[in-house]
């Protein structure tokens, strides 16, 4: 069966049902009042429904996601978050930050939690192992401190990166090898060993 | 400069003016009065109430209460002027359009992705940093965000301890490994050395939030402190160098009990605690007599229920 859904901009896309029901909002609008008439999706333009629609194409057959709160031990939602990302999402998800947002945002609408996973996935990696100067710069944030805000701070990250370099140089070859020759930080975290205790 | 201000300018030349026009007025008063003489009843009286000068005041009041609509009209022209800004600039910044939810997700993401590597209690401060340190608004939000402060590691300051503890509300998972242990055992650097004093308010610190604790690793002896302590939400327990036997019975939920490397601890001892664990699932022993060796503790021998 066919679903028929409006962008925000008017255009007329036309999906199977089974791709149209990975939308937890499309899925309960079928539910309540059938695909007799055209769905509007007043928060969506073309562009990134086209996008979603592909998505969701390529994922149809996959299990739809059971919901898990972080109020738990939340088991199934951090296995959930730590599954691998496959390569045809990475492609999928490897476009510029507007139209990541813009995807992360129309994930949120039509409730696709994976999208929205992938997506938020995906901007916490870019994120992981910069530094805040490195984040601003990325995302073109500006720094809206005041000066005096911005000096405790670096004196409260310094006092991190310090405390880091002391267990990197650790592993790196004693306390006393020079903290230039150690590894990039990202890559020496996941070098170290888990202590069992 | 723009009318607004060019306005204000000349409001304050205005102003300006008018006290240097006050001062011959003042002078003119001061000069009926002549020094050491004080004058009649019906002089003072009239002195008093010298109409030039009930009419100036006068004056300066209805002029302050214009200041006054002045003043709020500057505040909103700023704070609408401030509200253009965040808007022109939230536009250059596509981040800037994702919703306060989605942001925390992302947040989230940023912290869970780290969890188990390597490390991560440990460095939890410099990857919340990472987040609360870029913009007010990210910061605003991590501070709400209590997912983001549920991992903790006592061997951090006491100061960083409390505010950690401050910002969370959800079940907690704590951690306290002394200096030294980890470092002699398994070649992981110390943290922070602690004072005793240190040690003791991070303890008292954590334990007043035992209600929040739902998973542990203690490798010290806390019947000090937390015996009148109930652990309702704690299910994973993990104890070295530490004896158990009120621990233990504090914790009707425990799930899951690693105790390995505990000096003195009589299976006797065990046989009256074990009973007191309803719930749970899994236990595992490591060396529990009066030898320390670390490879007793290391190679542990799994027990299963």
């Amino acid at each position: 069966m066919i679903v028929s859904l409006v962008s925000s901009d008017g255009k007329l896309y036309q999906v199977d049902e089974a791709v149209a029901r990975r939308s937890g909002v499309i899925y309960t609008v079928l539910e309540d009042i059938g695909n007799q008439k055209p769905i509007p999706l007043l928060n969506v333009p073309s562009h990134v429904l086209k996008q979603v629609i592909e998505y969701c194409e390529y994922h149809r057959t996959d299990p739809l996601p059971q919901d898990a709160e972080w109020s738990g031990p939340a088991r199934a939602e951090l296995v959930r978050r730590k599954a691998v990302v496959s390569d045809w999402d990475k492609k999928f998800i490897d476009c510029d930050q507007t139209l990541l947002f813009e995807i992360i945002q129309a994930a949120s609408y039509l409730d696709i939690k994976p999208l929205l996973d992938l997506g938020c996935k995906t901007v916490a990696n870019m994120m992981t192992g910069k530094s805040v100067e490195d984040i601003r710069a990325l995302f073109h944030i500006e720094n809206d401190f005041t000066p005096e805000e911005e000096t405790a701070m670096q004196v409260e990250r310094s006092e991190f990166e310090s405390l880091y370099n002391i267990m990197i140089k650790s592993m790196a070859g004693g306390v006393n090898a020079p903290v230039t020759s150690l590894p990039i930080p990202g890559k020496a975290r996941r070098r170290l060993r888990a202590p069992h205790y | 400069m723009s009318d607004g201000r060019r306005g204000t300018q000349r409001l304050l030349t205005l102003i300006r003016d008018s006290l240097d026009a006050l001062s011959p007025l003042m002078k003119e008063d001061r000069g009926r009065i002549t020094p050491g003489h004080i004058p009649d009843i019906a002089t003072s009286s009239r002195l008093r109430r010298d109409p030039a000068i009930i009419h100036e005041l006068e004056r300066f009041d209805a002029d302050l209460k214009i200041m006054d609509e002045i003043d709020a009209a500057l505040h909103t022209l700023r704070r609408r002027l401030l509200a253009h800004n965040h808007e022109y600039r939230t536009q250059l910044a596509p981040i800037s359009l994702l919703p306060v939810e989605i942001l925390c997700s992302i947040f989230v993401h940023v912290m869970t992705s780290e969890i188990g590597s390597p490390g991560f209690v440990r460095d939890t401060p410099k990857y919340v940093a990472s987040i609360t340190h870029v913009c007010r608004r990210w910061r605003t939000i991590a501070l709400e965000q209590a997912q983001l402060w549920t991992h903790i590691n006592a061997n951090w300051p006491p100061d960083q301890i409390a505010t950690w503890l401050s910002r969370g509300t959800l079940p907690l998972c704590a951690t306290y490994v002394p200096t030294g242990i980890r470092r002699a055992h398994h070649g992981i650097p110390n943290d922070i050395p602690l004072t005793t004093e240190d040690r003791i308010r991070v303890m008292i610190s954590l334990v007043s939030h035992s209600h929040r604790w739902s998973a542990a690793k203690l490798c010290f002896n806390p019947s000090a402190v937390i015996d009148v302590r109930a652990f309702p939400r704690l299910h994973s327990l993990e104890l070295f160098r530490a004896r158990i036997k009120n621990l233990v019975t504090l914790c009707p939920q425990l799930v899951r009990l690693v105790v390995g490397h505990t000096p003195h601890l009589e299976l006797e001892e065990w046989a009256a605690v074990l009973p007191s664990c309803n719930v749970l699932e899994y236990l595992e022993i490591g060396w529990l007599g009066p030898d320390e060796s670390p490879r007793a503790a290391a190679h542990p021998v799994p027990q299963y229920f």
